[in-house]
C-alpha cells in the first residue's frame, strides 16, 4: 500500500492554512471536552501521528450511527477525522462490495495486524448465527476474527455497546453487545441511539492523539459520559422551582418547564446532549419539548416506559392493589367476626364464682 | 453488559413496589376492618349528650396539646410536630412524589420548590434525632421503649436521608441512590401494618372513639 | 405574544420570553473573565474559556453580551467556514467564534489576551507566502 499522507499534508493539499489547522484543533479540543489550551498539543499529535487503519463492522444495526457520524457538511470535523484515518472497510461508505470488499478487509487486517482500530456498530445475535451474516460469515465469527488483530475496539451506539433495540424484551435473537463477547481487548463503549456525531468523532480523535480515554464502570469515556443530562439541563431551574409540564400541550410545556413528569430520564442518564447538543449545537430532545429517553444507558427500552416518570412504580400495581384491598377487607372481617364469636362463646361459658368456690380444693 | 444499578431500580419500581403495596394496602385495610367489625361494647347507661359530634370534634382538637404539656415535654411535642410537618411537606409537595399519586389515582396538586423541600427534610431529620435523644436519655422513656419504636424511627429516617442524598447527588451513583430511596420507602410500607406506624390511619378512629365515649357521658374529651 | 392585523403571531415576543431562560452561569463566567484579565495584567498569563463546555441559555447570552459589549475590532477569518474574532468593549477580552462551512457554530471561545493566537501569521504560512510571492513575481517578470 502506498505511503499514507499525514493529516497536515492533506490540509496543505486542500489549501487549508495553519490558521485553519489551529481552528480545527481548537474545535477538536472543545469536542473532546479538553481545555482549549491543549489545542497546540492536539495539533502536534495530529501532525506527527501516522494515519491508523480503521475497520468498521456493521452488525444488527439500523445504520443510524453511520448516518449520525456522516451528517455533516464538508469539510467539517467529521470529514477531517475521516481524512485523518484510513477507513479501510465500511459497508455503507465503501465503493467495493461482495468478495472485493471482504478481500479489502482481510488485506487491511493483515497489513496492520495488532495496530488497526476496530469500530463496531450493531449488536451481535448469539442464538442463531444465521440471524445476521455478512458474505456468509456470521457476525459472531467476523467479530472474533477481526478483534483478534485489533489494537482497540470502539463500540459505537447502544446496540454495539449494550445490545440496544435487539436486546430489548424478549430479545428474540439473543442479541448482546461487543464487550459481552470480546474480553481480551480494550473496548471503548460510545452508546447513544444514535450517539452525537461530535462524541463519536471526539472519541476517534482522542484515540488518534492521546490513546484510550478514561473510561467509567460501563466502559464509556468519562469526558462525554461523566455528567448526567439532569445536571446540565437548561430546564433545571424549573425543576428546582417546582414548575413542571403535565402534558405535551399544556401551559407548562409551552413555557418550557421541566419534563420530569412526562417521563424524562435525565436524572439517571449520563450523556452530553444538554451541552454539546445535536446538529452542530442546534438543540436536543428536551429543548425540543420531548423528555429524555435515556438512550445511553443499557436496557433503556425496558426501563419502565418512556413516559412514566422515574419516581412512579412501573409494574401493573393497580390490579394488585385492588386485590390486596379486597383481600384485606375480607380477611379483616372474617378475623373480627371470629373474634366476636369466640367472645360470645366465652361470655356464654362464663360461670359466676363466689368466695366459697374459690376455697374449694381444685 | 447491563447497568446493575438500573436493574435494582427497576426491581424496586416493579416487583418491590408490588410486594410492598400488597402488604401496605392489604394490611391497613385488614386492621381497619377488624377495628370496625369488632365494634365497641354497648354502653347501657342513658346518653347524656350526643357522642357523635363530640367524637368528630375530638379528631381535630387532640391536635392541640393540653395546657402545660408542651412545657412539660417540649422536645417530644415540638420535635414531633416538626418531624410530622416536615415529612408531610417533603412527601406530599415534591413533584416526583405527586407524579406517583397522579399515576395511581389521577389526582394533581401543585408542587413547591426544592429549597422548601430540602429545608423540610433537614428539619424532619434533625427532629428525629432530637426525639431519639430524649428517648435514650430519659430513664422512663428508655424503659418504655421497645424494638418497634427503634425500628419505626430508623425506617422513617431512611427515606428522608436517602431522598436528600439522591436528589442532591451527594454520594454514590445517582441511579443507585434513587433505587435505595425507593427500597427504603418500600421497607416502610411493609412495616406499616405491623408496627405503631398504623397510628397514621388509626388516630382518626382512636380520637373519634375517645371523643364519642366521653361525649355520650357528657364529659370533656 | 403580540399579533398584527392579520392575526399572525410575531416571533420576537417568543424570543424575548426565551431570553429569560437562564441557568445563572453568566455571572460566575464573567467573574472568571475578570480574574483572568487581572492575571493577564499582573503575570502575563493568557486564558481561553470554552463556551461550549458549560450550560448556557439565551438568558445567559443576553447578560454576557450586555456586560461585555462590542469593541473596536471585528476580524473575519475565512478558512473551513468563517471565524469571527471580536474584541469586546472590555479591552483584553476577545470573543472567538468558529463557524463551519454551512454557517453553524462549531466552537466558541472567550480569550483573555493581548492578541488571539489565531490572528497572528504563522511561520509555515509565511514560508509558503514567500514561495508564492516569488513564483508570482517570476510570472510578472516573464510577462514583461
Amino acid at each position: 500500500m502506498a505511503k499514507k499522507p499525514m493529516l497536515s499534508d492533506l490540509m496543505k493539499e486542500h489549501g487549508i492554512s495553519r490558521r485553519g489547522f489551529m481552528k480545527y484543533c481548537a474545535g477538536l479540543a472543545s469536542v473532546m471536552a479538553l481545555s482549549p489550551s491543549m489545542a497546540p498539543q492536539i495539533a502536534h499529535a495530529l501532525e506527527n501521528a501516522p494515519r491508523p487503519s480503521v475497520i468498521w463492522l456493521s452488525f444488527q444495526e439500523c445504520t443510524g450511527c453511520t448516518e449520525s457520524i456522516t451528517r455533516s457538511h464538508a469539510p467539517t470535523l467529521e470529514d477531517l477525522i475521516f481524512n485523518a484515518v484510513s477507513l479501510d472497510y465500511h459497508h455503507t461508505l465503501q465503493a467495493a462490495s461482495g468478495h472485493a470488499a471482504e478481500a479489502a478487509r482481510e488485506a487491511a487486517m493483515k497489513a496492520n495486524y495488532g495496530k488497526y482500530v476496530l469500530v463496531v456498530d450493531g449488536s451481535i445475535p448469539l442464538d442463531e448465527p444465521g440471524y445476521s451474516c455478512i458474505a456468509g460469515i456470521s457476525n459472531l465469527e467476523m467479530l472474533k476474527q477481526t478483534a483478534a488483530g485489533a489494537a482497540a475496539i470502539v463500540s459505537v451506539g447502544t446496540c454495539a455497546a449494550f445490545g440496544g433495540i435487539p436486546h430489548a424484551d424478549p430479545n428474540p435473537t439473543g442479541a448482546v453487545g461487543v464487550s459481552h463477547i470480546i474480553k481480551d481487548k480494550p473496548i471503548i463503549n460510545v452508546p447513544g441511539c444514535p450517539p452525537i456525531p461530535v462524541v463519536m468523532t471526539g472519541v476517534l480523535a482522542h484515540l488518534l492523539t492521546f490513546g484510550i480515554p478514561d473510561l467509567d464502570e460501563l466502559g464509556r469515556p468519562k469526558a462525554f459520559f461523566g455528567e448526567s443530562i439532569h445536571d446540565r439541563c437548561y430546564r433545571r431551574p424549573f425543576y428546582d422551582k417546582g414548575l413542571f409540564a403535565e402534558g405535551f400541550d399544556d401551559e407548562g410545556a409551552r413555557k418550557g418547564w421541566c419534563l420530569y413528569k412526562l417521563g424524562c430520564k435525565g436524572p439517571t442518564t449520563k450523556s452530553v446532549c444538554a451541552t454539546t447538543k445535536w446538529n452542530n449545537g442546534t438543540s436536543f430532545p428536551i429543548e425540543a419539548g420531548h423528555p429524555c429517553l435515556g438512550c445511553t444507558e443499557p436496557d433503556f427500552w425496558d426501563n419502565g416506559g418512556f413516559y412514566k416518570p422515574l419516581s412512579v412504580p412501573a409494574g401493573d400495581y393497580r390490579k394488585i392493589g385492588l386485590a390486596a384491598v379486597g383481600a384485606g377487607v375480607a380477611i379483616g372481617a372474617v378475623s373480627a367476626l371470629v373474634s366476636r364469636a369466640s367472645k360470645k362463646k366465652a361470655a356464654k361459658a362464663h360461670e359466676a364464682v363466689d368466695a366459697h368456690d374459690l376455697e374449694k380444693p381444685s | 453488559m447491563n447497568n446493575p444499578y438500573f436493574d435494582l431500580l427497576m426491581w424496586a419500581r416493579e416487583t418491590g413496589f408490588n410486594i410492598a403495596l400488597i402488604i401496605f394496602a392489604g394490611g391497613i385495610v385488614l386492621r381497619l376492618t377488624e377495628i370496625l367489625v369488632l365494634g365497641r361494647k354497648k354502653d347501657f347507661a342513658p346518653a347524656k349528650a350526643n357522642g357523635f359530634s363530640q367524637g368528630i370534634k375530638t379528631i381535630f382538637t387532640r391536635s392541640v396539646p393540653r395546657k402545660g404539656v408542651v412545657k412539660f415535654a417540649p422536645v417530644t411535642y415540638l420535635g414531633g410536630y416538626v418531624f410530622h410537618i416536615g415529612f408531610f411537606i417533603a412527601f406530599f409537595f415534591f413533584a416526583p412524589h405527586i407524579a406517583i399519586f397522579t399515576d395511581m389515582l389521577g389526582l394533581w396538586w401543585p408542587s413547591v420548590g426544592r429549597v422548601i423541600i430540602e429545608s423540610s427534610t433537614a428539619l424532619a431529620v434533625l427532629a428525629l434525632f432530637a426525639l431519639l435523644y430524649t428517648r435514650l436519655t430519659d430513664p422512663v422513656r428508655r424503659a418504655l421503649t421497645t424494638f418497634d419504636d427503634y425500628l419505626v424511627l430508623l425506617l422513617s429516617l431512611l427515606p428522608l436521608v436517602t431522598g436528600y442524598i439522591a436528589v442532591n447527588k451527594l454520594i454514590g451513583d445517582p441511579t443507585l441512590m434513587l433505587a435505595l430511596h425507593i427500597l427504603s420507602v418500600e421497607l416502610l410500607m411493609i412495616a406499616f401494618p405491623f408496627t405503631k406506624l398504623m397510628h397514621a390511619v388509626s388516630f382518626v378512629f382512636a380520637r373519634y372513639y375517645n371523643g364519642a365515649i366521653q361525649g355520650r357521658k357528657g364529659a370533656e374529651s | 405574544m403580540s399579533q398584527d392585523k392579520q392575526g399572525a403571531v410575531k416571533n420576537t415576543a417568543m424570543d424575548d420570553l426565551m431570553s429569560f431562560v437562564a441557568t445563572g452561569n453568566a455571572l460566575p463566567l464573567l467573574h472568571e473573565i475578570r480574574h483572568a484579565l487581572a492575571n493577564l495584567l499582573e503575570n502575563n498569563n493568557t486564558a481561553i474559556i470554552d463556551l461550549g463546555a458549560i450550560p448556557f441559555a439565551p438568558g445567559d447570552e443576553r447578560v454576557l453580551d450586555s456586560v461585555l459589549g462590542e469593541g473596536e475590532i471585528h476580524a473575519v477569518l475565512k478558512t473551513l467556514g468563517e471565524s469571527h474574532v471580536r474584541e469586546t468593549s472590555i479591552s483584553g477580552v476577545w470573543r472567538v467564534d468558529h463557524l463551519d462551512d454551512s454557517g453553524q457554530y462549531q466552537s466558541r471561545f472567550i480569550e483573555i489576551t493581548y492578541l488571539p493566537e489565531i490572528l497572528k501569521t504563522h511561520f509555515e504560512d509565511a514560508t509558503i507566502g514567500l514561495e508564492t510571492l516569488t513564483k508570482r513575481l517570476k510570472e510578472e517578470d516573464e510577462k514583461q
